[in-house]
This record gives C-alpha cells, structure tokens and sequence, in this order.
C-alpha cells in the first residue's frame, strides 16, 4: 500500500516530536530520574498511535527505547545494559508502550467497525424500506440500482433479468449513461454470458487493472456467496470475465436456488469496492434478486389475473347464451306442438329436437354452475323415495315405454339424508337418462335405492355394452364421449361430468363399477342421517288424536 | 256434497275445451303469439300485454280468469306484478322464467304466484296447469269439496281422514294435517314454507326441518306407489303440489 501524504505528515511530525522531546531532555539527563524521560516519551508513543496507528506506536516506541538507552542511561552514547535497574525502566517502558498502543488500536478498530457496520445496517434498512414503499416492481429494481451504485461510487448500475429462453432483459438502470448505452452494454455483457459458464462466475476488475492480488478476499467473499447460492466462482484471477472496461463488476442473482438474472455495475471505485462489507454485498444483490423474483411473481398474478378473468367471462357467456336460448326454444316447441295437434308429421320432430337442444343447454348451464361453484348447495333433510318418485316423474315423457324396476329396500333403515334434492336429482336423472341412452330400448333399467351403514345408496343398473376399462374414469370428464357409442347416441359429453361434481359438492360419490351379467352399474352415494325424532309420530298439530275417529 | 271424478290414469289430456279468459304478460311477441296460439286452440280467449304496466291495467280492467305472467319484463320486476294483482283479487298467476332458479320461484309462490314453468316448457304441461289451477278456482268458488277420490283412496274432509275401500288409513294427525292442506289446495304448488306455516305452528320450527320425511311417509301410506307418486307431487327445490288425476 502506498502511504498517502497525511500519513507520511504524521509519521515525519511524530517523530520529530519524539526527537525534539529528547533533544530537550538531554542537557537536564544528570540531574533527572529516568522516569521524568520515560513517560514523557511514553505520552508521545501514545498519542502518536492514536492519531497514526499502531506501527507509528510500535516505530515510537522501538526509537524511545533506544534513545532512553543511549541518551539517557550511562554510559551515555552507547547501548548498554549495566544495571538492573535500567533493565525495569526499559523493560516497563517497552512492555507499555506496547500493550498501550495495541489497546488503543484495538478500541478504534472496534470503534470504526461498529461504525461501519451501524452504516451498512442503514443502507440496508434504507433500501429495505425504499423497496417495501416502492409502488411496482421495475422501482423497487431502480431502487436498488441507484443504492448499489451509490456505495460503490460506480457510473452505472444495470439489473436484467433472465428470461425463460435463456436471454437477459434490461429492467433496471441507474447511473450516467442509461437507456440506450444501458442496452448496449446489457448487449456485452450478454455475449460474454453466453460463451462463459454463466451464471456461476463472477469477476472483479480493478480501475487500474491492478487489484489481482487485492481483490483476492473479495473473491473468497464472492465465492462464499455465490456458494450458499448453489453456483460457484472461477478465481483464476488473471482472467477477465467483463468486457475489457475496467472497473466492472457482475453478478448473478439467485432467488430459490435458481438464477434470476444479473447484476452490473460500472466503473466501481476501488476504495468503495473494498471498503464494503461482505454483508452489505451479499443484502444488496439479494435485494436485487428479490426485486427480480418480485417481478417475476407480479407477472404471474397479472396473467393468473387474466386468466381468471377469462375463465369468468366464459361462465358469464355461456350462462347467458344458454339463458338466452330458453326463450326461442320454448316457441319453438309450442308452435311445434301446436303443429303436432294439426297432424303435422315434421313437428313431432321438431318438438323431439328442440327437447335435446334445451337438455344439452341445461346440462352446459350446470356444468359452469357447478364449476363456478355458483351452484348453492341447500342441504336438508330429504328421504330417497321423494327423490326416486322426483326423477321418475321428470323422465317419464323421455323415458316413455322404457320399464325402470325400482327396488326401495328401508329395511336397513329409513332412507334419510342431508343432501340438496335439485342437485341430487340432477345427479339421478342424469344417470337414468344416460342408462337408457346406452342400452337397448327393450332393456329394462334397474333402480335401487338402499342403505349401507353411513350411506344411502342409489345403484342405476343397465343392459348396455358397458364402458372399457382404460374409460372407467374418463367418462366422468366433460365433453368424454366413447368411440365405441353407437351413432345415433345424442348429447355432449356432459351428463356424468356433471353428475360427479354435483354428487362430491355435497359430500356423495359418484362411481362406475361392471354389471356382472353385462352392462353398467353406476352407484351414487349420499351421506345418510339418522335421528330418533323421525320415528316420532307424536302430534304436532292441535288436533287431537280423536278427532280422527270421529 | 261435491265430488270430483277420479280415475287412476295420469298424464290423459282432458277433450273438454278451456272456457276462460287468460291474460299473457309477456315482453317476446313470440312467446305471446305461440302461448296465444296452444290456449286459443283449446277454446280460451286470450288478452295480451307486453309490458307489465299495460298488464296490470288489463287484469283491473278486464278481470281474467287467469294469467300467465312472463318474468323479465323491462318496466318491472315479477314480484311487483304478483304483489299488485293479489293485492285486490285472488286470479291465479303462472310465471314463467328462464332462469333454472329454485330460489326465485320460491319467492314468487311465496309472494301469491300460483304456479312456475320453467323454460322451455311443453304445450301439454303448460295447458294441464292452467287447467288444474282454473278447475281449482271453480271449485273454490262453487263449494269446498268435502270429498276428493284419487284411484282407490278417498280422502273425506268431513270425516277428517283418508280411506281405502271404505276403511280408514291410519294417519297421525300430523300426516293428516299436511293431507289435508295439501288436498284442498290441489293442483296449487304449496312451498316448504308455506306448508310448514299451515301445519306447523311457527314455534314449530324445529320439527319442519322432517317435512319431506313426514311427506315420505304420508306417501307410504295413501299412494299405490311411493317410489312413483301420483298424488303428493314433488316441485324439486320448491315445495309440493297435491294433483287428482283426471278422468278421461
């Protein structure tokens, strides 16, 4: 290190003093005691080391120690050690000397470490507080440029970020040359990363290309940080890793073990580059990785936002356009009956088609009711039987000389349950109707309704060609139609899709299982209930029983 | 004693014509020429109005027998309509709605609606509707009947109970007492509320949360089939509506 002009004022200054001091003394050495010399030149030692430091004290105190010797102990002129006693005065003079100059040193190194560190910890915090208040993102970066470049008394600070295909992109800068001289360095430092082993170097290069052996702490320091970010640090310190710009330091930055893009800074002014501290070095470009990775998360809110709001504006569509069709449809098939009643052969038909249209619209209706939970569940206590007798009646025009057998087994017990009978009935009906699409019109469909402990159980049995094993889930997905399904099958898709999400909102099941003598046996379950006041066939009325017998 | 002739068999369109005067709120010409057209084909006379103002006036002015009241409408909502004409008079309402909502139909029979379709619906249930709820009407004007046969049930006000071949069906009171709301109202679909307001005293709030397993067992013990009932008409979400299956 070369000294500067002050510290070289200091050291000529003290000496002299201490050569003063004891050119004044001289003439008096007769009639002095050693001491009256030895803490005089011990006060000077002291004071010097407080000003220059401690190898000013430790030089004092090696030329006090001979001077005391020489000038002062006789023999005078010479180095000498005759008597003990001279022994304890040098011997005391140069062990506190030493142990003095050391205290203080230590002190004011402490002194100035905590000063430094209070410092950092107010970068820190300042920057800290500067991102949390910064409104997006991209300021919160600019933040963090201005701050790096600030400390480092560097020209420009430039952050990029990583992009998916691997190319960096420019989202912060702070310093002289900015914006276009920004990108285009961005640009060097680009090519250099894509021939280099980035993001897992990281170099240094002093001013005046000189610091090699310097910088070499820093480099550890780096290494240490890049490590606990899971890359490494090639130190061969001679070789360059940034653009021949002297001065410029880069770094990758990391937020959750991946590497989020890079920091650059310019010009760096070697004091500032080596009076930082390692923690403020490794907070700062974890602040610019944070930065990164918060705006990485803002865009993906943004585009979960627009995405959500797609899907909304979809439900609302179709919710509408469904809607919107019932109106046509119910002209449409009251001219058709009107033309029925006149013996028109077509409106028959037309009356057939227009009750699918309005099935497929209801059922795609649900279908974004039920996947917008829009669906409200009103979960009461309903029996079974009502539900069978429900859809029975709702499928009788579509189920027409079709034999559903209902089999009603309370034996187990009362076939009670909380559920919410439209969406359960939709479940039923869906089900009934998908048995008589699959399966020979002259089939009889079977219906059992029964408890099985906890459950009450609807089992919806047909005669059909039954659903391939690989399709035994499938078919529960929306828009699923099999390839083997007959052609003239009508529907979407979307029946047993809708089934299941209304069996599971309101805590059934919904299952397809293998007729044993052929076909499909589809088994919907409804959580049951018991309770004693059921059975409770007490009055409630005011009427009493014997009015009955009356 | 007035008695209504029952047969067994369900789902018969009756040949008699409809001799009464409907009027149709309804905004979609549309849907007021189709509706127009099945009623008049059936011997109603029908008055249209496309806005519910001009709807309301109509029915002060021209006192229909019954009318078909479209929600939707742009000048005002449906339970205004509802609110207004059963505010002087007891003609039967059947809404009409597109939207799939058990809630709003809910509302609107609770507001004094008589009936709901849903859109679409067909010519036959549209007509057996109105024809239940104008026979009801007639009825009600006529004389209460104390003695409504359904297949091989009789269910005799006079008597307070249901019997089979002459002999009585046990019924708790309770039973009876939904029987009977249910029954004399036939052909009106009654909500959940509104049943539990005849039956149970309000205090009872605890018991109504049973009523559709109370309506399972009346089922048990008057229809011929409780699994595919023909009487206690279930209004999924809504409520249930007593219907006597007509004679051919």
């Amino acid at each position: 290190m070369k000294p500067s002009l002050r510290t070289t004022a200091i050291w000529v200054g003290a000496t002299s003093a201490l050569l003063v001091l004891v050119a004044v003394l001289t003439p008096y050495r007769g009639q002095i005691y050693q001491v009256h010399v030895v803490l005089p030149v011990l006060l000077l030692v002291l004071l010097s080391s407080t000003v220059g430091g401690e190898r000013l004290g430790f030089f004092l105190a090696a030329i006090g120690f001979v001077a005391i010797d020489v000038v002062f102990q006789p023999p005078y002129g010479e180095i000498s050690f005759r008597q003990p006693r001279d022994w304890v005065v040098l011997l005391s003079f140069g062990f506190t000397a030493v142990v003095a100059t050391r205290l203080l040193t230590r002190a004011r190194n402490d002194a100035e470490q905590a000063r430094r560190r209070s410092a950092e910890v107010q970068q820190m915090a300042d920057l800290g507080s500067a991102m949390l208040s910064a409104v997006t993102p991209a300021e919160a970066l600019r933040t963090v440029a201005a701050t790096l470049r600030e400390i480092l008394k560097a020209s420009d600070c430039t952050i990029a970020r990583a992009l998916p295909n691997g190319e960096l992109e420019l989202v912060a800068s702070d310093g002289a040359s900015r914006d276009v001289s920004a990108m285009e360095r961005m640009g060097d430092v680009h090519a250099q990363l894509a021939t280099r082993a980035w993001p897992d170097e990281a170099r240094y290069t002093d001013r005046a290309g000189t610091g090699a052996s310097t910088r070499s702490d820093k480099l550890s320091m780096l290494r240490q940080l890049l490590d606990t970010q899971g890359a490494g640090v090639n130190d061969t310190s001679g070789e360059m890793f940034a653009t021949p710009v002297d001065g410029r330091l880069v770094l990758p930055l990391h937020a959750d073990g991946r590497t989020v893009g890079v920091l650059t800074i310019d010009d760096v002014a070697a004091s500032a580059w080596h009076s930082m501290g390692t923690t403020t070095l490794r907070g700062l470009t974890q602040y610019a990785a944070l930065g990164l990775d918060r705006l990485r998360l803002h865009a993906e809110a943004a585009h979960a936002d627009a995405l959500r709001e797609a899907d909304r504006m979809k439900d609302m569509v179709l919710a509408s356009v469904s809607h919107d069709l019932r109106t046509p449809l119910t002209t449409i098939k009251l001219l058709a009956a009107a033309g029925a009643r006149r013996g028109e052969v077509a409106s028959v038909q037309i009356e057939e088609e227009a009750d699918r249209l309005a099935r497929m619209v209801g059922d795609l209706l649900d279908l974004s009711r039920a996947r917008s939970g829009q669906w409200s569940l009103a979960l009461d206590l309903n029996t079974l039987e009502d539900l069978v007798g429900a859809a029975m009646r709702q499928l009788n025009p579509m189920l027409g000389e079709r034999r559903v057998i209902r089999d009603v087994r309370d034996e187990a017990g009362p076939l009670v349950g909380k559920f919410d009978f439209v969406a359960a009935l939709r479940v039923l009906v869906n089900l009934l109707e998908n048995a008589a699409k699959y399966s020979p019109a002259e089939s009889v469909i079977d219906l059992i309704a029964r408890r099985d402990g906890e459950w009450l159980m609807l089992e919806i049995q047909d005669r059909g060609p039954g659903v391939p094993d690989e399709d035994c889930e499938r078919i529960f997905t929306p828009f699923f139609r099999s390839p083997e399904r007959p052609a003239n099958v009508p529907g979407a898709g979307l029946g047993l899709a809708v089934a299941r999400m209304l069996a599971e909102a309101q805590g059934g099941r919904l299952t397809y299982a293998a007729r044993e003598r052929g076909g499909s046996v589809f088994t919907f379950a409804l959580p049951a209930h018991d309770s004693p006041e059921v059975e409770d066939e007490e009055p409630l009325t005011e009427e009493r029983p014997t009015a009955l017998s009356g | 004693m007035t008695t209504i002739p029952v047969s067994p068999q369900r789902f018969v369109v009756p040949a008699d014509q409809l001799d009464a005067l409907v009027l149709i709120i309804d905004d979609e010409p549309q849907i007021r020429a189709a509706l127009s057209q099945v009623l008049e084909e059936r011997g109603a006379r029908v008055v249209a109005a496309a806005t519910a103002a001009e709807g309301m006036a109509i029915a002060s002015a021209e006192r229909p027998d019954l009318i078909i009241l479209d929600l939707g409408l742009p000048d005002a909502s449906g339970d205004v309509v509802c609110k207004e004409v059963r505010s002087w008079s007891r003609i039967p309402i059947v809404v009409l709605s597109a939207r799939h909502s058990e809630a709003e139909k809910v509302r609107l029979l609770d507001l004094g609606a008589d009936d709901y379709l849903t859109k679409p619906f067909g010519s036959m249930e549209l007509v057996a509707r109105v024809r239940a709820h104008l026979r009801r009407v007639a009825s009600v004007e006529s004389e209460a009947p104390v003695l409504i046969r359904a297949g091989d049930v009789e269910i005799d006000f006079h008597r307070r109970g249901a019997f089979r071949n002459g002999e009585r069906i046990h019924l708790t009171p309770l039973e009876w007492s939904l029987l009977r709301t249910m029954a004399s109202q036939a052909g009106r679909t009654l909500t959940h509320r509104q049943l539990f307001d005849a039956v149970w005293a309000r205090s009872h709030g605890n018991a109504s949360q049973y009523l559709r397993v109370f309506i399972t067992a009346l089922r048990k013990k008057i229809e011929p089939d409780s699994s595919a009932p023909q009487l206690i008409v279930t209004e999924p979400g809504v409520g249930y509506r007593f219907e006597i299956p007509r004679a051919t």
